[in-house]
């Protein structure tokens, strides 16, 4: 009898798949892949809200429940309260969204590429359990945690109240600007060789920055003593500084050299100049975003 | 012949592996440890603890211990199928009682988790952490009672507290609310926890009080008292006698920190104030005297405001007091930081005289360096002073002059401060027959100095 080989294989795979497949039927379960969408039908009215506000235009999931894996184990951190997280997505929209879709060259569509995946809201700041505390993050261009959001005061009654609020905003808004830039950083490869080499005798040890006045940052050519720590650093500060303080204030503290200024302040003074043109022009040239706009506009939205 | 039995192997191989994997699938394969896989029995988990946690009418009460050295808070937790929990809570006037998502899961453990800030939050940051409070726990046991008992998620410590959920009746959420004070600063953070104590003035922290044990009519301990909102705990300072594991029994001034439950009617210490002869536990407030009082043990027990103030009582000339900050035959108890002041070193005596037919004086002696001999020589100090006795019995000196300085005496700065002293008397001295006098810091009462009291 003449048995074609290629019968024989066919034989040896067709029964190995029956095999196979015959092999623990019994054990077979039907996997459901739930759609994370499917929740929205059972979801709160804050939760729609920020499903159409933030998931819809920029596939964004704005968490505010709290879920330890987003918390470093080392620190500690509290959620928002519930009442506050619609608040602070209108200010995320008003003060962070609406400027930048104003100011990119590509309008809306920058930040519904660049918007994080994720923005964390936290109660409170991250305490780092030496004491300090840390104000806000930004990782792999993918997520910013925006903290202490619970300081904010709904339906302020007095002038003291309003004021507190409005340092809040920048305070808040200046640290959530800072992490956005590290995204920007991450998504557009700041080239920092020549940033870096206006102050580079200006870095700190590591640590040491804590021990910087504001007047010895900016006699080594940065806006914050933050801004001492590293090259990175120096960038986000000096870019969320330039959105969020006013031109005025910004030219006297920053640029521009004032009676009784010492020699290393004018020289410091010189420095941030020269690597705020570098900003400029990387945002205009590169990530193409007008950031005197930017600063326009959320210096406006924060009135 | 080669080629036919080639073939003939190729079949009985695969047959063999057919066989052999059918045969896998017998009934005798290897029982499984459990019935259900990891998925359905993690639901089975999550379904079966927020069936439980949703089933009691009126919520769950729970006597909240965060940590075994501080107060318990009570609350009661109503659980809702929208992931929603309403907590009624004594702490803060019910200030951090916040609208709350809550989520059953499972991680390590089955747990609960409040997902948004709340009152559990607030103790979990209060005081830099150190309340070791939590809003995540674990699991552990529904009871036969009906019980739920839960583990701290987050204890870093091995000793993990327990918090127990019993079924709420329908009058338990009113009576936390009726434990609250109908006012008080809230926004100091002052005015939480006892009622109507605390409309009376018992609601700063630092207030200075006494804790009195009288058997019959006679005290038999007298200690300053202070409650800590902060750590809802009282602390009480003074001589006492105390029964050793051993059986035997010793004595002296101790420091207790006795951690707090409030009731509807006062509060409770979680752990007895006790000595050898009695144990007290149950306060209830006294709105007549405004006082907080306990009949434990056989005796009564007055928490009041400066009682033994009025043991200042300076009617005649030459009430003194004397102050001496160290010495070896230690019968003074003074606050650390008087006996740390800058220049105390230096300060050997201090006599506090109430002259009433004309003006208080301080005499001091401090040592100072005699240039000529090299000697170290006690040099006096006179300051003249005008004193008054407020309603409340707290003594407020001003300085009117002094020979040499008074920058010279350490102790003038507090002394002449405006918001003056109580002067309390204190059985710090076990065997001496002098009476002892506490003068505290009306501004500070953790700043304090003991003197003897007498009369010329």
């Amino acid at each position: 009898m003449k048995i074609n080989k290629t019968i024989i294989y066919k034989f040896i795979l067709i029964a190995f798949i029956g095999v196979f497949l015959s092999s623990c039927a019994s054990d077979e379960e039907e996997i459901v892949v739930k759609d994370v969408f499917d929740e929205v039908e059972e979801a709160t009215e804050l939760d729609l809200y920020l499903h159409n506000e933030f998931l819809v235009p920029y596939s964004s999931a704005i968490i505010y429940k709290y879920i330890d894996k987003y918390i470093d184990p080392t620190k500690k951190a509290v959620p928002a309260r519930l009442e506050i997280v619609k608040p602070i997505a209108e200010l995320i929209k008003t003060a962070w969204i609406k400027p930048y879709n104003v100011a990119a060259v590509d309008g809306e569509d920058f930040l519904k590429v660049y918007f994080p995946a994720e923005v964390i809201l936290l109660g409170g700041p991250l305490y780092n359990g030496d004491g300090t505390v840390t104000l806000g993050t930004a990782d792999a261009g993918a997520r910013i945690t925006f903290t202490d959001v619970n300081s904010y005061i709904l339906d302020p009654q007095t002038q003291e109240e309003i004021d507190f609020n409005k340092d809040w905003i920048t305070r808040a808004f200046r640290t959530l600007h800072h992490e956005f830039a590290h995204i920007v950083d991450q998504s557009f490869n700041f080239e920092a060789g020549q940033f870096s080499e206006i102050s580079s005798d200006g870095y700190t040890s590591p640590g040491s920055w804590t021990s910087v006045t504001n007047e010895q940052a900016i006699a080594s050519g940065m806006v914050t003593p933050y801004g001492t720590s590293q090259v990175g650093e120096d960038f986000a500060e000096l870019f969320s500084f330039i959105i969020t303080t006013p031109i005025d204030e910004f030219e006297a503290t920053y640029i521009t050299p004032q009676t009784g200024d010492s020699d290393d302040t004018i020289e410091g003074k010189t420095r941030i100049a020269a690597k705020r043109e570098i900003v400029v022009d990387y945002m205009n040239k590169i990530v193409r975003v007008d950031i005197y706009k930017l600063r326009d506009e959320f210096l406006k939205s924060v009135q | 012949m080669f080629r036919k039995n080639k073939i003939k192997n190729i079949f009985l191989l695969v047959l063999s592996i057919v066989l052999l994997t059918l045969s896998s699938c017998s009934e005798d394969k290897v029982q499984n440890l459990f019935d259900k896989d990891i998925t359905d029995r993690k639901k089975e988990i999550i379904a079966e603890y927020s069936t439980a946690l949703l089933k009691p009418e009126h919520g769950w009460k729970v006597e909240y211990a965060p940590n075994n050295n501080y107060g318990v808070y009570s609350m009661v937790l109503k659980f809702n199928a929208d992931l929603s929990v309403d907590i009624t809570s004594d702490y803060a006037n019910g200030k951090y009682d916040y609208d709350s998502s809550y989520r059953v899961g499972v991680e390590h453990f089955p747990e609960l988790v409040f997902e948004s800030y709340t009152v559990f939050h607030e103790l979990f940051e209060a005081n830099g952490f150190l309340l070791s409070a939590e809003y995540q726990f674990v699991f552990t046991e529904i009871t036969e009672e009906g019980n739920i008992l839960f583990v701290s998620k987050t204890d870093t410590s091995s000793d993990h507290s327990e918090i127990l959920f019993v079924p709420a009746t329908a009058t338990d959420k009113a009576d936390i609310i009726a434990k609250r004070p109908s006012q008080g600063n809230l926004e100091t953070g002052l005015g939480k926890g006892f009622k109507d104590g605390l409309e009376d003035g018992f609601e700063d922290s630092f207030y200075f009080k006494n804790f009195i044990v009288f058997d019959g009519k006679t005290p038999v301990y007298s200690s300053n008292f202070r409650y800590w909102e902060a750590y809802r705990v009282i602390e009480v300072e003074a001589y006492k006698k105390i029964k050793n594991s051993d059986g035997t029994i010793s004595s002296g001034v101790i420091r207790e920190i006795l951690p707090v439950k409030l009731t509807s009617t006062g509060f409770e210490l979680v752990k007895p104030f006790e000595t050898t002869d009695y144990s007290i536990s149950s306060f209830d407030y006294d709105q007549a005297n405004k006082t907080y009082v306990s009949g434990d043990g056989g005796r009564t027990t007055v928490i009041g405001a400066s009682n033994y103030s009025a043991s200042l009582d300076i009617t005649e000339r030459f009430d003194y007091y004397f102050f001496q900050p160290f010495t070896e035959t230690r019968y003074f108890y003074s606050s650390q930081n008087v006996l740390e002041l800058d220049l105390m070193d230096r300060l050997t005596q201090l006599y506090i005289l109430f002259d009433t037919s004309s003006l208080g004086r301080a005499f001091s002696f401090i040592e100072e360096l005699n240039t000529e001999t090299n000697e170290i020589e006690e040099v006096p100090v006179i300051m003249n002073m005008d004193y008054i006795v407020t309603e409340d019995k707290r003594v407020i000196f001003g300085l009117r002059g002094s020979i040499p300085s008074a920058d010279f005496i350490p102790l003038a700065d507090i002394l002449f401060d405006d918001e003056g002293f109580y002067v309390m008397k204190v059985e710090e001295v076990a065997m001496s027959s002098s009476e002892i006098y506490r003068f505290i810091s009306a501004k500070t009462p953790s700043t304090y100095f003991s003197t003897i009291g007498g009369k010329f």
